[in-house]
């Protein structure tokens, strides 16, 4: 069943990310065709100027959009009118939650991943995306940092993970009132963000990675050791990794539970 | 055999308002039941909780014998009193949507509902009228061969001559060995269709009749509503 709430899932998002991807790659090719023209007069200079500007505002928006349309996507069919059908199937509240939340990933990851494209697409022939692809090459080549950047990238992915259940959590806990339920998601998702807060304190202390921080800007003063330092490195992102998946199995397992056993569409 | 039972039945919305009160009541398969009461006196309610929309403060729903979980959702088949389908969607969308979900969902019987409503398989949701919403969500519902209906408000949107349309809809596509409860208002308009009633008043079961018991009476349904809910 989980396969099926993908694919009408992916089917229902599709439209409105495609076209936002779509827009991005729209402005991108004009900012590029802009770029062949000399242009000598001010309302012609003052409309390429305008272009520019507006893929700035999109290319820094696209993240916020497709976040956005994802949160809004749970709450309209999940605790809203369509949320008659959604909890009126015959599938477990595990599934429905998962199918939500693969989806939100996976559109996320996609809008990171054009983002990045739409960059690649405007200065592919300029020295600076060259300079950019020397300095990663020179990166990669060692080992140590390509280890620190794959374990960075796991970061990103559990973090997107874990900030989607705080959202899906805080809506599954506004949804038990009677009225003001956006109200209360807010003021949920400001909860869970206080909580969140202290238990990240809590495990930079106990866990070693605090010291471990200070540890790691007099390395950086010093210069002293690379490997170390990225050794050091590693530890801390990876005790944040171990933090992220823990907390994110507990979200999912509060927004399961209050869906499951307090639903409230009145 | 019984396809619903409801026991002690509690649904209290915050610490005061209590929507259904202890309500006890069973019904059996092959009936078609209308849930009739006032506004507000506890009948979506009702149907929720069968549902699992809501979750009972107290008591007990057995539907065939089970808890209201996926097992029964498989059985159900439920239309709500609002629109429940993305308006993004076009119809033949929400049909390719049902039989997706749904192993009891019959394709050729949906298409032939919609071709005698006349309503247009490729048309977007949002490009059809109020009542043509509800048309195409009543003919998803009941091109389910479901062993429980529940129809919450399934005429109140559409305009009088199409009522007896769609009722015959509902009473020619449905397994007699099935259940159907209707809750509405519009009492006069679903009396001949109905082998019993159930009113319910401020969330409590006031009366549970057979339709041969109103008959010996010398009386009707509409009639008996009107004395029952006088202000």
């Amino acid at each position: 069943m989980v396969g099926k709430l993908l694919k009408h899932e992916f089917k229902a998002t599709s439209k409105l990310m495609l076209v936002l991807f779509a827009a991005l790659f729209g402005v991108t090719f004009l900012c590029l065709a802009l770029e062949w023209f000399d242009f000598d007069s001010v309302p012609l200079q003052t409309a390429s100027g305008l272009v520019t500007a507006g893929y700035v505002l999109l290319l820094i928006s696209s993240y916020f959009i497709s976040l956005a349309y994802m949160v809004v996507r749970f709450y309209r069919s999940m605790l809203g009118d369509e949320g008659y059908l959604t909890f009126t199937l015959p599938v477990t509240t595990t599934q429905l939650v998962i199918s939500k939340l693969l989806t939100a990933v996976v559109w996320l990851v996609l809008t990171g991943c054009v983002m990045i494209g739409s960059l690649v697409l405007l200065f592919h022939d300029s020295d600076f995306l060259e300079e950019v692809f020397e300095a990663f090459g020179r990166i990669f080549s060692n080992s140590g940092i390509t280890l620190t950047i794959v374990i960075y990238l796991v970061l990103l992915l559990v973090g997107i993970f874990s900030s989607m259940l705080q959202y899906y959590t805080a809506m599954a806990f506004g949804q038990i009132f009677s009225s003001h339920k956006i109200l209360w998601s807010v003021i949920g998702y400001f909860l869970l963000n206080i909580a969140i807060s202290f238990v990240n304190m809590f495990v930079m202390l106990i866990s070693g990675n605090f010291s471990a921080a200070v540890q790691l800007d007099e390395t950086e003063v010093q210069i002293a050791d690379m490997d170390q330092y990225l050794s050091v490195l590693n530890r801390i992102v990876g005790v944040q990794i171990a933090e992220y998946i823990i907390l994110s199995v507990v979200l999912f397992l509060i927004c399961r539970s209050l869906l499951k056993h307090k639903l409230n569409l009145q | 055999m019984d396809i619903l039972q409801c026991n002690h039945l509690t649904k209290r919305y915050g610490s005061v308002f209590e929507a259904l009160k202890d309500v006890n009541l069973t019904l059996e398969s092959g009936r078609i039941i209308g849930l009739l009461g006032p506004n507000g006196s506890g009948k979506s309610t009702l149907l929720k909780l069968c549902n699992g929309l809501l979750q009972p403060t107290s008591g007990e729903i057995r539907i065939a014998g089970m808890p209201v979980g996926v097992e029964t959702k498989k059985i159900v088949s439920y239309l709500p009193e609002r629109t429940y389908l993305s308006s993004g969607m076009r119809v033949r969308d929400v049909i390719a949507y049902f039989k997706d979900f749904y192993d009891n969902f019959n394709e050729t019987r949906a298409y032939e509902m919609l071709n005698r409503l006349e309503i247009d398989p490729k048309a977007q949701l949002k490009t059809l009228s109020k009542g043509n919403k509800e048309k195409v969500q009543l003919i998803m519902v009941m091109s389910r061969d479901a062993q429980l209906y529940f129809l919450d408000e399934p005429i109140a949107g559409v305009d009088p001559a199409a009522r007896d349309l769609i009722l015959r809809l509902v009473l020619g596509n449905y397994d007699p060995q099935a259940t159907i409860v209707i809750s509405t208002h519009l009492i006069a308009d679903i009396e001949p269709i109905l082998d019993e009633f159930v009113f319910i008043q401020k969330g409590s079961v006031i009366m549970h009749k057979t339709m041969d018991e109103v008959r010996n009476q010398g009386t009707t349904v509409d009639k008996l509503f009107r004395e029952v809910f006088a202000w």
